[in-house]
């Protein structure tokens, strides 16, 4: 409500002191994660800003005073000059009516005077907007990848090129899609983005694969990215293990699956999270035996026991409860795990 | 904390050292939060998954820790035997339950919180047994029944009061016991004495709240105009009203006077139910948190809207129930509380709609019910039956899309198809505006032509509806509809074998696989097509089975028949191993590969597959195939070894599996170790289940029916006798240990039918053939041979108990129009005039069978026998006399010393 009002403010000034706009330079607002020098705030002109750095010039000169890596950067409010009115106007949409807030974005597709790192704030609202309601409109899952394409082929360095592909990857994922979702997470993978990102891409990758059933090439890649962690890590050398046990279900070396999930059942101070998805890989791991009950007792003991568990892993262990009820003839009790979900 | 590591690194320590077994475990392995676990399953509703939990806690515990898990496993039984089950083992539940608390109590533990669980125990029992009585309809059953479940409930109310009398005495005691500091204000004393005596005042009050509402339960047993109903209900609303007036406070009084104003509903006593309900609606905030409370005013807002609207206080009604499921539904989503607030919303508009004679509202009516189906709640069975009503009133005809639904699926289930398709049809013309509604009435489209067998409009339908919808609902809801196209094409494919037919019903198959594979159709899909292509398959095509055989080999681990397909992929392997030994190419590779493969297979599934699943038969089905492969190639040690091994591994199965059991007798016949069998069956009757050794006993004595009639053949009574007596005993024994329950199955009445006449039990007999006239009436039947001979069977037993009731004359009459000259027949009748004194007749008619039936027979005896006995009668006792002179001169021994002594107690009466 207080943004609402700030941003009307802002409209009629901009409505009615259109002089002062031409004789005064109007500042953009850098807003960081986290305090740079002594602040967490810094005003100026916006000159760039993509996935690895943003540029701001403060004293009007055309030249980078600040640069910030994207990453301490939460969000930049862009001053209504710099930000085509239709992107301001259209935020009024974003939630009261999600298709005519798109619509009105899409004005960025044919506007050519905005600086595409201004303009890849539009692309991505569309692309994220669209993948939200193809959730429940299956329709829009074709413009929602098409949105997606648009802003990386626009932007290629956009500052969304890491989340925005994690984004669309899972997406693609969610869709069956596992060809173009891989593709995604290869291209994170590859990229310039770093070990951290490379090493998370390569077990989206390897949980891609393991949909796609094409196991040996998941542990494959499992063991690249488990190369790469630090043997302190123990959670996210868990986290990999657990994924590469499933990999191993999956090639129906079940004795060596079990052997591994005890093991790391034994392993000290296992937290909570990570108990979470060992029972989750266990719950595959009776599934795949056809020990339908036990599996339905691995799995409800993640949302029940640990619900600390990875969301999408506590989803997909309440889904794959539902599914063993109804292996089981219990389709009637579906409704009580779903309920899980909320908890 | 260092105990709980010690604790769990010994686990681990156990673990370790248990690896090689691990790695065969099908079980979860324990964890020292396994006990919390078990709490959250119960609390969630897995109370079978929690006693797992609890039984192998169980096994390890000791002591106290023991004794308390079997009070936890107690409760969880219960709460099982309160649940949707059948009647047996709801009873299996229960006894497990008395049977850890006998397990409590032997231990010395008489706490007041066993003796309550007893009691509540015994509650259980009777709201089971009171299910029981609405379901029964011979009023003498039913009236054991009400007195049985009367008195658990006496039980239950008497124990609960003892106790609550005993905790309430303690309580005053450790009250009075309480000595204050001499500085103590009044105030403080007080509630230091509150607090001393506290856990046993709240015992006691547990108990006071259950024990009225076991009062309301046991009232619950008589119809609501019956002398006992009123009286035990009014009882119920004293006891409730007793237990809220002693306990304001308490978050149970809210409970207990919901229970009166229930009481009172069920008495009529209108105003005083609304009363009772609307106090605690408005008062109920101020008693605990709205997760706590919600539910309970949920229960109260239903019967009190029930009661505005008899008022024809409609708008207060419906305004009241939009409150609570608003409220509901923002804090606790259940969907069974939800379905009955919307069934009787809709029950509140349909009276509105009557009397008001309101278009819009039955329109809204019509909605809400489909709402309520929705749900999925308990409350939506009662559906169908409002939507019926609904349109009986108001006469009308278009319902709104989603009630339409509602209503297309209720024809469907009960069978009106072409209701189904009239009501149907419209809405896919012209579909609504909501897509998975109208996708879903496409489906049904299609689906009420499958079921009416209109196979070409069915397929025209439900392609229709892959057209229009592929990408518009989700994955799930298309997959039922290609599975349903499937098996559409594969009847077609059944009935009429063209190789066009089968190719599409084959390639329908694989596309579900290939586009739904994530689907539950979609995983089953390849199982059917390997299904298809083994039920199409030439008997001596090698390329037909092996083209089978490789399709059940592509069923994936995920699929619900993918131990099936392990075996049935073995068998095609073994028949194509058949058809080449059956040619002459026993020896070659390919068919001994084909061999191996099988029997590899075969045995390999008994490692590799875990325990079967309930309504899984695996085990039984692969034992079979694999001792029928045995037994096919005269290796006859493996197949005994084969199912050794499978008893070993699956020590229960024997007593379990009806279709392993046979096995295991047929092997043993086969082996000729028939007295083993029985040796096995008398090891395993404790505990197995009857229909194993019905069907295993039948099986024995159908082998020594054989044997008495190859030694009838054979004209060796004694063999005869001795054998069919064997096949008595066994047939006796499967028809004693038959369940009630499953006599009215056809296939076994008409195998019982016969085997109790052969051991003398006509009454059984009679009463079976009756069952099967009845089975064919019911489902219009055509009367078949099947049906004569059990009728011919049927006046046979009014001969043996030499009964001739009216209706045995109108059988026989109808038997001898239908079988003119019969001999059997004549036999009968001749009977039936000795029974009526009409001598003279009868003797005719055995004079016209002498010379009929093989010398030395029974039946040749028989005839000689009434011959004689007739002359008798009529006064010519010397032609009797002849005829046992005669027979004495054939064979001095009359064959065998029954058939003597008949003859000498006649001769003694005719030479008297």
């Amino acid at each position: 409500m207080r943004g609402l009002a700030i941003l009307l403010a802002a409209l009629l000034a901009a409505a009615f002191t259109p002089g002062v706009a031409s004789a005064q330079m109007k500042k953009d607002t850098v807003i960081l994660n986290k305090k740079v020098g002594d602040r967490k705030e810094y005003s100026g002109r916006v000159l760039s800003e993509d996935w690895k750095t943003t540029e701001l010039d403060t004293d009007g000169d055309g030249r980078a005073d600040k640069t910030f890596q994207t990453a301490d950067v939460d969000h930049i409010e862009y001053n209504v000059d710099h930000q085509p009115k239709y992107m301001v106007e259209a935020k009024l949409l974003k939630t009261k009516d999600p298709k005519q807030y798109m619509e009105k974005l899409s004005r960025a597709y044919n506007d050519d005077a905005t600086p595409k790192f201004v303009l890849q704030h539009a692309y991505y609202n569309i692309a994220r907007t669209a993948t939200d309601l193809a959730k429940t409109e299956p329709a829009m899952a074709a413009s929602a990848i098409d949105a997606w394409q648009k802003l990386f082929a626009r932007v290629p360095d956009t500052r969304y090129s890491i989340a925005g592909r994690q984004e669309l990857g899972a997406f693609l994922l969610a869709q069956g899609k596992n060809d173009a979702a891989l593709k995604a997470f290869k291209e994170l993978a590859d990229g310039p983005y770093g070990p951290a990102v490379a090493q998370s891409a390569k077990m989206m990758m390897a949980r891609t694969e393991m949909e796609s059933k094409h196991y040996p090439e998941a542990e494959r890649l499992l063991t690249q990215a488990a190369a790469g962690i630090k043997l302190t890590d123990t959670e996210a050398l868990q986290e990999v293990k657990m994924l590469q046990c499933r990999a191993i279900i999956g090639q129906k070396r079940l004795d060596d699956a079990y052997a591994m999930i005890t093991a790391t059942l034994g392993e000290k101070a296992a937290p909570n999270k990570t108990l979470g998805m060992l029972y989750s890989v266990m719950g595959d791991y009776f599934a795949a035996k056809g020990n339908y009950k036990a599996a339905l007792t691995a799995y409800l003991k993640v949302p029940l026991m640990y619900p600390e568990t990875d969301a999408v892993e506590k989803a997909s262990s309440i889904r794959l409860a539902c599914s063993m009820l109804e292996k089981l003839g219990r389709g009637k009790e579906v409704e009580g795990v779903k309920k899980l979900a909320g908890e | 904390m260092r105990r709980r590591f010690a604790t769990f690194a010994l686990m681990l320590i156990g673990c370790l050292a248990l690896g090689g077994v691990l790695a065969a475990q099908d079980q979860l392995p324990l964890r020292p939060d396994d006990m919390e676990y078990a709490k959250k399953l119960a609390g969630a509703g897995f109370q079978d998954l929690a006693a797992d939990i609890y039984e192998r806690l169980y096994t390890d515990a000791t002591g106290a820790q023991k004794l308390a898990l079997a009070q936890q496993m107690a409760e969880a039984y219960r709460s099982m035997a309160r649940g949707p089950v059948d009647a047996a083992t709801r009873d299996k539940y229960l006894a497990r339950a008395a049977e850890l608390l006998k397990l409590v109590t032997d231990a010395g533990n008489v706490k007041p919180e066993v003796r309550y669980d007893q009691a509540v125990l015994a509650q259980t029992k009777g709201l089971g047994l009171t299910r029981d009585v609405k379901a029964e309809n011979n009023p003498e059953k039913k009236k054991a029944l009400i007195a049985e479940a009367a008195k658990l409930f006496d039980e239950c109310a008497a124990t609960l009061d003892f106790v609550a009398k005993d905790q309430n005495a303690k309580a005053d005691d450790a009250g009075k016991k309480f000595v204050p500091p001499a500085d103590m204000d009044k105030m403080t004393i007080e509630d230091k004495r509150a607090e001393a005596g506290k856990l046993f005042r709240d015992m006691a009050i547990k108990c006071e709240h259950q024990r009225a509402w076991t009062i309301y339960y046991k009232a619950q047993l008589w119809g609501a105009d019956e002398q006992d109903f009123k009286t035990t209900m009014g009882e119920a609303v004293n006891a409730f009203k007793a237990f809220a007036v002693a306990h304001p406070t308490e978050m149970l009084m809210l409970s207990a006077r919901y229970g009166c104003g229930l009481a009172y509903k069920q008495l009529d006593k209108k105003p005083e139910a609304l009363k009772e309900f609307s106090e605690i609606i408005t008062t109920i905030e101020d008693h605990g948190s709205p997760t706590e409370v919600l539910p309970l005013k949920a229960r109260c807002a239903y019967p009190a809207a029930e009661l505005l609207a008899d008022d024809g206080k409609f708008d207060d009604a419906v305004k009241m129930l939009d409150k609570e499921l608003k409220e509901n539904t923002a804090v606790e989503p259940d969907k069974d509380l939800k379905s009955l607030g919307l069934v009787t919303k809709a029950k509140v508009l349909g009276i509105k709609a009557e009397r008001n004679k309101d278009d819009k509202v039955w329109d809204e009516y019509f909605i809400v019910l489909s709402q309520a189906t929705a749900t999925g709640g308990n409350a939506a069975g009662e559906v169908p039956k409002l939507i019926a009503q609904g349109m009986k009133t108001s006469g009308k005809t278009n319902l709104p899309a989603s009630a339409t639904l509602t209503l297309i699926e209720s024809y469907i289930g009960e069978k009106k198809y072409k209701n189904a398709i009239d009501e149907a049809r419209p809405n896919v013309d012209k579909p609504p505006a909501d897509t998975l509604v109208a996708f879903k009435i496409h489906r049904d489209l299609g689906l009420s032509y499958l079921l009416s067998n209109d196979f070409k409009n069915a397929i025209t339908e439900f392609e229709s509806v892959f057209r229009l919808y592929t990408t518009k609902v989700p994955k799930d809801e298309m997959a039922k509809a290609m599975d349903l196209w499937c098996k559409t094409l594969g009847t077609v494919a059944a009935k009429d074998k063209t190789a066009d037919n089968i190719k599409r019903s084959k390639e329908a198959w694989k596309r579900l696989a290939m586009e739904y594979p994530d689907t539950t159709e979609g995983q089953n899909a390849m199982y059917y097509l390997a299904q298809s292509i083994a039920q199409q398959a030439a008997p001596n095509s090698v390329k037909d089975w092996t083209e089978a055989r490789d399709a059940y080999d592509q069923v994936k681990p995920e699929a619900t028949n993918y131990a099936k397909s392990q075996y049935l992929s073995a068998q095609c392997s073994f028949n194509v191993y058949k058809i080449l030994a059956a040619g002459g190419k026993k020896d070659t590779p390919d068919a001994q590969n084909a061999l191996k493969s099988a029997v590899d297979r075969l045995k390999a599934l008994f490692d590799k597959l875990p325990p079967p699943k309930a309504g899984e038969d695996w085990p039984g089905e692969a034992s079979k195939i694999l001792v029928d492969v045995y037994l096919d190639l005269g290796q006859l040690k493996d197949a005994e070894d084969s199912v050794n091994q499978t008893m070993k591994r699956f020590p229960d199965l024997l007593k379990t599996n009806p279709k392993f059991a046979s096995t295991v007798v047929a092997l043993y016949i086969k082996l000729n170790r028939i007295e083993d069998a029985v040796k096995l069956l008398t090891g395993i009757s404790e505990g197995a289940d009857p229909m194993v050794l019905v069907r295993a006993y039948l099986q024995i004595g159908d082998i020594y029916m054989k044997q008495g009639d190859e030694a009838k053949a054979a004209n060796k009574l004694q063999e005869m006798n001795d054998a069919y007596k064997r096949a008595g005993e066994f047939f006796g024994k499967a028809i004693d240990l038959l369940p009630q329950d499953q006599r009215d199955t056809f296939k076994l009445d008409n195998a019982i039918a016969n085997r109790a006449f052969l051991v003398n039990d006509y009454a059984v007999c009679i009463r079976t053939i009756l069952k099967i006239e009845e089975f064919y009436k019911a489902n219009s039947v055509k009367e078949d041979n099947n049906l004569w001979g059990k009728r011919l069977l049927q006046a046979k037993c009014y001969r043996q108990l030499n009964q001739w009731p009216p209706e045995a004359l109108e059988l026989l009459k109808k038997l001898t129009e239908h079988f003119p000259g019969n001999a059997d027949l004549r036999v009968l009748n001749a009977t039936v005039l000795e029974n009526q004194g009409k001598w003279a007749p009868a003797l005719e008619e055995w004079n016209g069978m002498d010379g009929g039936f093989q010398a030395g027979t029974p039946d040749w005896w028989d005839v000689k026998f009434h011959r004689a006995l007739c002359y008798f009668k009529t006064g010519d006792k010397a032609r009797a006399k002849e005829i046992v002179d005669g027979l004495r001169v054939t064979d001095p021994k009359f064959k065998t010393p029954d058939i003597k002594d008949r003859f000498d107690k006649l001769y003694q009466e005719i030479t008297k």
